[in-house]
């Protein structure tokens, strides 16, 4: 479970370029919900994603995860238990090394001077055969010669090849071409149900926003301006959350980004 | 020139190479692995010679080595603590810790900035006094400074293949990926140098040990040279196989001695060496780059030939 209490954050203060993103912003997240968040530009959704997985760290207030306060934690002491997505497919991934090897250092199985014996191969030749892109058979090839479709499915592998406590989807689809986008969705939805992972994922697609998950958000300036779950959230359509937008947050959705469908 | 001579010249070319191939191993890790270029190569290559150097005057050539190694890891931390934990830029940390090691190289040669070997019992004279009687006596040197190439390639291989090597590789490839895979980045930028450092001073040692003398200029433009020799192995192979890579860097540092050597033949003067090695570095570096700009450059041209109507 994720709890989030009272966090607030502002960033250059006491500069022309003060900005308050959040002010008191609480947030809880059981385990096993699939939360999607939708929300225009500048909402915050990736700040939200930044202040969890310890990119920066707010200013006051706490985060707990499954129990444990993990407010002031570096960020690389975090990603023990939090696995992260960005847009970019290039982050998540060391183009100049081998599948294998990328899969070695997210694994983290045994020691400093351990390395990748027969037994790790068949795992990773186990798990890649999941995503049913052949990439179990090029274990040996760098990560630099795959497509971007390819790479974003193979982080989230790494990511979740220990299930995490908590999975980041941060537009994780949005830079690949529509059919590969379709496929890398499937895949997490997949991967998520297989573990029951407590996942977050911010997407620009309305669509898989309704289709995804078990509840929604829809972020503006900070704040939570819409929280649906369940049979409510089962339920909404696209023009539902036009409406809704426009009512709590007093604008129209930026559409430009935004896709209806 | 006789064939003696020429054997003569090629032997000492394959000995200063073989010698000075553990700098450029120590940049294959810190350049080419972690991807931070080192400028404290030259004082630590100077530190690993005077501390070594001492430690053989003082009775122990053994001991010289390793203390001669260790002074370089902890000159490596140093650099490492500069720029992982006190936010100094990772090129002026090396500056700074070069600029430093210069007092401290003299401090360590007791206030002088010339040490003398000549009567002193080094692994080099250790090894020649027992090879005395076979043939392959005047080959000591060479003998030596392939005992430590190969081990310190042996090493890289099984160290680059573990865990530690793989994240060491990841931090210069992709630092974000780094952070998100729970492993700290300064903690591998600090082993890596801590790991090449140790093989730049163990580099100085032997040259210093080698030529039976330190002065305090013996590592001045050492870092250039040794790019210049990593750049040259770069140029035969830059494939994926590690191993390989760390063999043909140390293949490098012996084209470079070969080519220089011959260069002297031909009366290029000896103080041209630090140029010649600029100049194949600013050449390797460039190359690629000046390369990709061609087309653009045609066009420009083309449609300045078009003139007002272009």
């Amino acid at each position: 479970m994720l709890e989030i209490k009272n966090i607030s954050k502002t960033f250059n203060p006491g500069t022309i370029n003060e900005k308050q993103v959040f002010k008191d912003f609480s947030l809880t997240v059981k385990d096993s919900e699939f939360v999607t968040i939708i929300g225009a530009n500048g909402a915050g959704k990736s700040t939200l994603f930044n202040a969890i997985a310890g990119t920066f760290i707010t200013d006051s207030g706490t985060i707990e995860l499954d129990g444990k306060n993990i407010t002031l934690l570096s960020e690389y002491k975090r990603a023990r238990r939090i696995g992260r997505l960005f847009q970019d497919p290039m982050l998540g991934t060391a183009p100049g090394m081998t599948i294998e090897e990328n899969l070695t250092l997210a694994a983290g199985r045994g020691g400093w001077f351990s390395t990748i014996n027969r037994q790790d191969r068949e795992r990773f030749r186990e798990t890649l055969s999941e995503l049913k892109m052949g990439l179990e058979d090029k274990l040996t090839k760098p990560v630099g010669l795959l497509s971007g479709g390819q790479r974003q499915a193979l982080t989230l592998m790494m990511a979740t090849i220990n299930p995490p406590d908590l999975l980041l989807l941060d537009e994780h689809t949005a830079a690949l071409d529509p059919a590969t986008a379709e496929k890398v969705l499937q895949i997490t939805e997949r991967i998520v149900n297989k573990h029951s992972l407590t996942c977050l994922m911010i997407t620009h697609n309305m669509q898989s926003a309704l289709d995804l998950g078990s509840r929604i958000l829809m972020m503006d300036e900070g704040k939570v301006v819409f929280d649906s779950s369940g049979e409510e959230k089962s339920k909404l359509k696209i023009s539902d959350l036009l409406v809704l937008f426009k009512k709590r947050s007093g604008k129209t959705l930026d559409t430009d980004r935004i896709l209806l469908s | 020139m006789d064939f003696g001579s020429i054997l003569t010249l090629g032997q000492t070319a394959l000995e200063l190479g073989l010698i000075s191939s553990l700098t450029v191993l120590a940049l294959f890790l810190s350049y080419s692995m972690l991807n931070v270029c080192d400028l404290s190569t030259d004082g630590c290559f100077t530190f690993g010679a005077a501390v070594g150097a001492v430690v053989a005057i003082s009775g122990h050539p053994y001991l010289s080595i390793v203390a001669a190694m260790c002074a370089g890891m902890l000159s490596g931390l140093i650099t490492a603590v500069l720029q992982t934990r006190m936010g100094i830029n990772s090129l002026l940390a090396g500056i700074i810790v070069n600029t430093g090691l210069y007092s401290v190289n003299i401090a360590v040669m007791g206030n002088s900035s010339l040490l003398n070997m000549n009567k002193t019992e080094t692994v080099f004279t250790k090894l020649k006094s027992s090879l005395s009687s076979t043939a392959f006596v005047s080959q000591y040197k060479i003998i030596i400074a392939f005992i430590a190439v190969a081990l310190v390639i042996l090493f890289l291989y099984f160290f680059l293949k573990t865990r530690l090597g793989l994240a060491i590789r990841a931090t210069g490839n992709n630092p974000a990926m780094v952070r998100s895979s729970s492993i700290n980045p300064v903690m591998t930028t600090t082993v890596g140098l801590i790991i090449s450092n140790s093989f730049t001073a163990l580099s100085g040692c032997l040259m210093a040990q080698a030529q039976k003398s330190v002065n305090i200029d013996i590592g001045s433009g050492v870092l250039t040279v040794a790019l210049a020799s990593l750049l040259i192995g770069n140029a035969f192979y830059s494939g994926s196989r590690i191993a390989l890579r760390a063999v043909f860097a140390s293949v490098g540092a012996i084209i470079f001695r070969i080519v220089y050597t011959l260069a002297l033949r031909f009366n290029m003067p000896a103080f041209m060496l630090k140029l010649v090695s600029s100049v194949i570095v600013i050449i390797a570096i460039s190359a690629p780059y000046i390369k990709s700009q061609i087309p653009m450059i045609k066009r420009r041209l083309a449609n300045r030939k078009g003139g007002l109507h272009a």
